[in-house]
């Protein structure tokens, strides 16, 4: 038998398990997606009673999130997960960097001897879908394993495995569906809203000087447009990321002119012109932001969009920004 | 841009079993991309074609990697978005 999927050593298998502390740290990665302060230690586990070497293995990336959120729909069950070095990153993003790889997860296999790992049959590891961007089925074949392509989503796992024998989830898709986009939308937020801070910061230095009476509205208005992007997202019209940006802010900024007729709100010229170009300016940039988290964007489209609109977006930011210079100077 | 070599695609399936996007359908034992604009060019199918029968440049959409790896060229691909650099940093 072919074991070079393993070692002759014998590795540490652990229970996965996780305490009250942990939900803390899970909701920090989910605050701050990308800021890997808490990771799993990649290594085997598993779950259950104790570990059974004949139960099903998954392989997973070591972001704490996801290995929590996994921990809690598997915890009942006799099952082994792998968790490979991933530098706390998620399946998506790691597997796309090439960090969640068929490299890694024989490395990390490597740590433990056949006889941990297997029965003597060809060991059968569980992939996401989402991990086919950096692992090669083909290496994990040679290497005396049997890959099986996963779910896209973990939640369904456990009717995957209620169906043995494990099939290749074909027809799994990612959906990017509400749910998936309202994941996105506080780690979006908090690290848009640090760049409107910054300009809000400026203007408010402005303001110290110049009573323009205009510096912290930016920060609301970049979050309204923010949170109605991602949650609209679907229905707002093209496929082109720049263009959503731009019929959501006129949707936004009517709106808002509506409500200010009807309270019969005055605004001068420059003001109004401050804000509308602002909107859509902050609108069409949040839209480029996005096209990183959505999970949905086409690398040689967004690659085109990007270089042709984000100029488009810098322009109408720094002429709102003229514009209230303008109104500072002229008052 | 995605491009499928008919002539070296021998019909195994295994591009179309691991796109997560399922844009990349079969015919007459062939794999055809329907619906491009659906593909998230994420590579998996390139990765996972043993007979080099798919063309593709990899890449992720992310703001900050696009601008520093394709417009200003000031970092190597794959590595612009900074996720996981061991800097703590934050991307996307």
């Amino acid at each position: 038998m072919n074991n070079s999927c393993c070692s002759n050593e014998s590795g540490i298998i652990k229970k996965l398990d996780f305490n009250f502390l942990d939900m803390f740290k899970s909701f920090y990665c989910l605050l701050f997606v990308f800021k890997n302060k808490f990771v799993i230690t990649p290594g085997l586990y598993y779950s259950g009673d104790e570990y059974d070497i004949n139960s099903p293995m998954l392989v997973t990336c070591n972001y704490h999130l996801t290995v929590h959120l996994l921990w809690n729909i598997i915890k009942n069950r006799n099952l082994r997960i792998l968790v490979i070095d991933t530098k706390g990153i998620n399946v998506w993003c790691s597997s796309g960097k090439g960090q969640f790889s068929s490299k890694e997860i024989l490395k990390q296999l490597a740590g433990y001897s056949a006889e941990q790992l297997t029965t003597g049959k060809k060991l059968e590891i569980i992939l996401p879908k989402l991990s086919m961007s950096g692992v090669s089925l083909s290496e994990l074949n040679q290497n005396f394993i049997n890959p099986r392509i996963g779910t896209v989503y973990m939640n369904d796992i456990p009717d995957y495995l209620d169906n043995m024998p494990l099939k290749d989830r074909i027809e799994d898709k990612f959906k990017f569906n509400l749910k998936d986009r309202l994941f996105t939308l506080t780690p979006s937020l908090i690290q848009f809203t640090k760049y409107t801070f910054f300009m809000a910061a400026a203007l408010f230095i402005w303001n110290y000087f110049f009573k323009t009476n205009i510096h912290y509205q930016i920060i609301p208005i970049s979050m309204i447009i923010s949170i109605l992007y991602i949650v609209f997202f679907p229905i707002l019209p093209t496929k082109n990321f720049s263009i959503k940006g731009i019929f959501l802010a006129l949707f936004v900024i009517a709106v808002f002119a509506v409500i200010l007729m009807l309270l019969k709100v005055n605004i001068s010229l420059l003001s109004s012109a401050f804000y509308i170009l602002f909107t859509i300016g902050i609108s069409v940039f949040f839209a480029l932001y996005y096209t990183g988290a959505s999970g949905v964007s086409n690398y040689s489209l967004v690659k085109k969009e990007i270089a042709g609109y984000l100029p488009v977006s810098f322009l109408l930011i720094l002429s709102s920004f003229i514009i209230i210079i303008i109104k500072g100077v002229s008052i | 841009m995605i491009e499928i070599d008919r002539n070296k695609c021998t019909g195994c399936n295994v591009c179309y079993n691991v796109c997560p996007q399922n844009v990349i359908k079969m015919e007459n034992k062939k794999a055809y991309i329907e619906n491009y604009i659906n593909c998230m060019e994420c590579g998996a199918c390139a990765l996972n074609c043993q007979f080099d029968a798919i063309n593709l440049t990899k890449g992720t959409g992310c703001l900050g990697a696009i601008i520093k790896e394709d417009i200003l060229k000031i970092t190597e691909k794959g590595t612009g978005c900074g996720c996981g650099d061991g800097k703590n940093s934050s991307c996307c």
